[in-house]
């Protein structure tokens, strides 16, 4: 086992983010690794298995925390959103491997750019619609989210990734508290990402190596983010997530089109 | 679901006590922080072993 020190505090930079934000732990931190010259097998899977057990945590410390609160018997509204926003990933997931399986590609170049412009102009709006709020743009719409979670889901199914920024905005759009939406999108990763991993041990039993080596030191620095996030989430005031997280989504948004066509 | 759904209801509730109050930390909180730790002992323990 080797822990990497710049692998710890990039995870740990990234997932608290991640956490406070909704967004940019695959979008940010798998570029940087690739730079790092670690390979998708050491990538992939690790960050998959690591973003389960950190969502898991997060999820617990949010409830703990108040930022929202789940409840299964009865199911309430958090939970349920949370729920159906894992099946449009889970989705996403399956449609990939079946696109994969019978090689059907889509223009990548086009397809990311598709999203990173979305993500911009969410970020955009977002910014716009704490601006306007005056103007009441937007009320509680259900029916909002789950066109946003599938949006999110075919967005990510057909290899153009952008999760995270879509649901989050789209939750936001909805008229969910960003501080609840945020922590909502930790609990849908996790389930996300568990179904990732069954993905690559379906792989792997294929005959496609796994490297585990990036786990201790990913895990490490995300463990510890996601034992932090969700108390700086309940301290700082939600005035200030309003802001961030659509100035947040639109860098990423941003950074995904410079390294499309700059880096 | 209601349009006028409750999530966040708590989150909104602290985010008008002043930031002292929300800074607090419960005796429940520091019990679970300390199981999570205790979980990334043993997990780190596993990957010693399995890695």
């Amino acid at each position: 086992m080797k822990l990497i020190l710049i692998i710890i505090l990039l995870a740990f930079l990234f997932e608290s983010i991640d956490s406070m934000a909704g967004m940019g732990f695959g979008t940010a931190l798998s570029p940087l690794l690739f730079l790092l010259g670690y390979s998708p097998l050491q990538i992939v899977p690790a960050i998959l298995i690591s973003e389960t057990i950190t969502g898991i945590t997060d999820t617990i410390f949010d409830h703990e925390f108040k930022n929202v609160r789940y409840s299964f018997h009865p199911l309430n509204d958090a939970t349920k959103i949370a729920l159906i926003m894992a099946f449009f990933g889970c989705l996403a997931i399956f449609v990939s491997i079946f696109l994969g399986y019978y090689a059907i590609k889509f223009p990548n170049l086009l397809i990311k750019t598709y999203v990173a412009i979305l993500v911009i102009f969410m970020g955009i709006s977002g910014f716009l619609r704490v601006k306007l709020r005056k103007i009441e743009f937007s009320k509680s719409n259900p029916k909002v989210l789950i066109c946003f979670s599938a949006l999110a889901g075919f967005n990510k199914g057909i290899g153009g990734g952008g999760y995270g920024p879509v649901i989050t905005m789209g939750q936001i759009f909805s008229g969910i508290y960003e501080k609840s939406a945020t922590a909502i999108v930790s609990f849908t990763e996790s389930i996300v990402s568990f179904v990732g991993i069954l993905t690559f041990f379906l792989i792997s039993y294929a005959g496609i190596a796994i490297d585990l080596v990036l786990l201790p030191s990913l895990f490490t620095g995300g463990f510890f983010a996601a034992l932090l996030a969700p108390y700086l989430v309940r301290v700082i005031p939600n005035k200030i997530w309003k802001y961030f997280i659509p100035i947040y989504a639109f860098g990423i948004g941003l950074f995904s089109i410079l390294q499309l066509f700059i880096l | 679901m209601p349009i006028d759904w409750e999530i966040g209801k708590e989150a909104r509730e602290l985010d008008e006590m002043p930031i002292i109050e929300r800074a607090k930390v419960e005796k429940s909180s520091i019990l679970k922080l300390s199981i999570a730790l205790l979980f990334y002992t043993l997990m780190m323990i596993l990957f010693y072993f399995l890695l």
